[in-house]
């Protein structure tokens, strides 16, 4: 019957990501007081923050890292428990033995959304994020979910049109487990081993969204400012890189390339991204983007897709690599300064999006 | 609610049952649906209900009366219901179908006609609003969304409801800490100069809210200087108020816009545009709001492995949890006069059916809050309702060790999904019945074994 038991579990897995029904959740959520103690730290520590907006924010953070304590150190008592505070680099999170908890502070969930930098996740990746809901007045705090990074790093890579603005994801609160048991349950029962997290050095790899997910202003090179990880077509063409384009320079052009690199079944692959822009007539700016093989290679992967994608994730124009091209192009667009787009270079799984701004 | 069950058991108001509402099978539903076999179903009705079939509304109006409660359920969650009404005050907006009606709907679909035993029609005297959800679910929707998620934002949407929620959603927090909570998002919702006004009092007020040595509990009017502070500020941003009452009354005014239930739940789409259909659609890859249907029969066989178990752990989940929270009170310098009547407390909820308000004065306590927040009922059941699982886990995960069915290390993904299915049993056999009696509210009855086994708990300790 046990043996019945644990298989039952176990062919639930893919259904994993299938939303609990969590009826007594929805009737009582988990709340936690606040206590005299906590404000007062609180404070103190908000107080080496400069601006009124932020220390508002690290205040409410604080609260709800605070909140969090009280509550795993009722409920785990054996576990040692110690919580990191870093304000400057905004990193607030707990050790749990093993494990590391993030606290996630939020004012009201009416919109079920949750707001999450970029910087908060790469900086400090933690085993757990935990959503509460702080009720500065009434002086608590709600539990309004779990989310796994092994879980939520699966989420983001497959949400390619996940809304971002100023580098804040909006996570649906839907991602997270509104059960605090699990929370206990992870904690006693798994090995910190068993929740993968991102390297920090290889976080681009693992997460490239998140990285490229600033955008690159382009009207700037207009200025001759190039922005990071964009190489002049000078440098490009590094003798060991041996990129096999030419340079055919033409006035009023601004040439910048990128090397991507994919994953693909455990391969990586290098392909130069080339974008050109030039100034246009009604302060437009008009822009090329051009697929290039690398590494000595004649022709690009078969296959390799090059698309270009709206603000808003609607993709506007496509173009698939036969078996024998030597680069691949968009049709040239142009537009006004200010307006965002993205690029998208995927073969096989491997997905790589460039944000860009005109 | 399982399998087919949905299109013949409708939702319905119930005065009498602690919950609020009671399923109730509807005979001519079921009749109907069990004809129709069960081939998506859904399309099928919309179909026949496109074409004046009353029965076959009927299922549906079944079908979608669920998912209208869920959503009361769920907005009065998100609104940290427990302070001034619960998902209980909010059905009766939407569960006005007791399923004993034929009703079609006119071609324009915007009157609902009764029909009658001689098979005339009439217009009905209010709208079904099981009914205006189905008919409202348009042809172009339905490749889009479900016609769960489709009740469920129409729910959100009922003026009455929105207006309900206007009025008591935010009734606990002051205007001050109404404006507090007001974040970029809200603000751009804002005019102009009202936003300029709220930055302002942020700058000002938060700051001082923040660094006062009496920082906590309500949060006071502003102060005269404090409103000094705000009309200087707003001057250099060539915002003009004369005198510091006239931000005064004008921050009251937008205190009291932004108690509008909209304000807060609108937030960018989490669609996709789909090319194919050029339209917008949830996207597939989000996590559905899905609820795994109830266990099959197999789960429900192995579960009995626990069921033993679950009485004893019961039991001692109480007591470990009360000693917890005796500890803990011990502990906290503002009530640790009350740990020691925090057992009387809980008899005098669960034996002499007294409510918090009635306590009080037995128990010496200041007033509601300071009881709320030393025997909250559901405060306490959660704390037992995390013991009992803990212990339940701690019972399986040992035993499977022992017959050397798991291997050593443990899949994270596994062991949710065991939570999950202690959590589910553990709910259906003690912590449901025992949460509706505390929502209950006036003449509460105590029965469930979770209330029996306090008394019994609480008449066991040396007073």
């Amino acid at each position: 019957m046990l043996n019945k038991f644990v298989s039952t579990a176990k062919t639930n897995l893919t259904n994993q990501q299938t939303m609990i029904d969590t009826n007594h959740r929805l009737l009582l959520p988990e709340t936690i007081w606040l206590e005299t103690e906590d404000y007062d730290k609180a404070s103190s520590i908000s107080n080496s923050v400069n601006s009124e907006a932020q220390s508002w924010q690290t205040y409410l953070n604080l609260l709800a890292l605070f909140a969090l304590e009280t509550w795993l150190g009722e409920n785990l008592p054996q576990q040692k428990l110690e919580s990191k505070i870093d304000v400057q680099q905004q990193t607030y999170y707990l050790e749990v033995g093993d494990f590391t908890v993030s606290a996630i502070a939020i004012e009201n969930v009416l919109d079920e959304v949750v707001f999450v930098s970029q910087q908060q996740l790469q900086n400090q990746p933690t085993h757990f994020y935990v959503v509460l809901e702080i009720n500065e007045e009434a002086e608590e705090a709600i539990f309004r979910g779990l989310l796994r990074r092994d879980l939520l790093d699966s989420y983001i890579q497959q949400s390619s049109g996940l809304p971002t603005v100023n580098n804040v994801y909006s996570l649906p609160l839907s991602w997270f487990d509104p059960e605090p048991n699990h929370l206990l349950s992870y904690c006693k029962h798994l090995t910190a081993k068993a929740i993968a997290l991102p390297h920090k050095t290889e976080f681009s790899v693992s997460l490239p969204e998140v990285i490229s997910t600033t955008g690159t202003k382009l009207s700037q090179w207009l200025q001759n400012t190039v922005s990071d990880g964009w190489l002049t077509i000078e440098n490009l063409i590094d003798p060991q890189m041996n990129l096999a384009f030419s340079t055919r320079s033409v006035t009023q052009e601004y040439k910048r390339g990128k090397i991507i690199d994919l994953d693909v079944e455990f391969q990586r692959i290098a392909i130069a991204l080339l974008v050109t822009i030039k100034e246009e007539e009604e302060d437009k700016i008009g822009v090329n983007v051009q697929l290039y093989p690398t590494n000595q290679q004649q022709y690009l992967p078969p296959k390799v897709q090059l698309s270009l994608l709206s603000k808003a994730g609607k993709n506007l124009q496509s173009v698939q690599a036969r078996d024998k091209d030597n680069y691949i192009q968009l049709k040239p667009f142009k537009g006004k300064a200010g307006k965002s787009f993205s690029i998208e270079i995927a073969l096989g799984n491997s997905k790589i999006r460039e944000y860009f701004e005109l | 609610m399982n399998g087919s069950a949905k299109y013949w058991q409708i939702c319905r108001l119930s005065l009498t049952r602690n919950q609020g509402y009671e399923l109730k099978e509807i005979t001519a539903a079921k009749d109907f649906y069990q004809e129709l076999g069960d081939v998506e179903a859904t399309e099928i009705l919309l179909t026949f209900f496109d074409f004046d079939s009353s029965l076959a509304g009927l299922c549906l109006r079944c079908y979608v009366s669920y998912p209208v409660l869920k959503a009361c359920q769920k907005l009065a969650n998100l609104f940290s219901s427990n302070y001034n009404f619960n998902y209980i005050d909010l059905l009766p907006f939407v569960l006005n179908d007791d399923g004993k009606q034929l009703i079609v709907i006119t071609k324009d679909k915007k009157t609902q006609l009764i029909i009658e035993q001689n098979g005339n029609t009439k217009p009905t005297q209010y709208k079904l609003f099981t009914v205006e959800v189905v008919a409202s679910y348009k042809l172009g929707d339905r490749s889009t969304m479900s016609l769960d998620n489709w009740a469920f934002l129409q729910t959100k949407q009922h003026p009455e409801l929105k207006k309900f929620l206007a009025e008591f959603g935010f009734k606990h927090l002051s205007d001050w800490a109404m404006l507090n909570r007001v974040g970029v998002k809200q603000l751009s919702q804002l005019a102009p100069s009202d936003r300029y006004l709220v930055e302002v009092f942020h700058e000002v007020y938060r700051r001082d809210r923040r660094k006062k040595a009496n920082r906590m509990g309500k949060c006071p009017n502003p102060t005269e200087t404090q409103l000094r502070e705000m009309q200087t500020l707003l001057q250099s941003r060539n915002c003009v108020f004369p005198t510091s009452d006239s931000i005064f009354t004008t921050l009251k005014k937008v205190a009291s816009q932004i108690r509008q239930y909209d304000i807060w739940s609108y937030r960018e789409p989490l669609e996709v545009y789909e090319p194919d259909s050029g339209n917008y659609a949830v996207r597939q890859d989000l996590p559905s709001d899905n609820s795994n249907d109830a266990v099959t029969s197999e789960e429900q066989e192995l579960l009995n492995f626990i069921r033993d178990s679950l009485n004893q752990t019961l039991i001692s989940a109480i007591a470990q949890a009360s000693e917890n929270r005796i500890a803990k009170l011990n502990k906290s310098k503002k009530y640790r006069s009350f740990a020691n009547k925090f057992v009387t407390g809980l008899e005098l909820y669960y034996a002499q059916k007294m409510s918090l308000k009635e306590i009080v004065p037995v128990l010496g306590f200041n007033g509601w809050d300071q009881a709320r927040r030393v025997l909250n009922p559901g405060d306490f059941l959660n704390a037992v309702r995390i013991q009992t699982i803990q212990q339940l886990l701690d019972i399986i995960l040992q035993k499977t060790k022992e017959l050397g069915l798991s291997d050593t290390a443990i899949d994270p993904n596994y062991l949710q999904n065991l939570s999950i299915q202690i959590e589910a049993f553990a709910d259906e056999t003690v912590f449901n019945t025992a949460t509706s009696e505390i929502k209950a509210g006036k003449n509460r009855d105590f029965q469930s074994l979770y209330a029996q086994q306090i008394r019994l708990y609480c008449q066991n300790q040396p007073n």
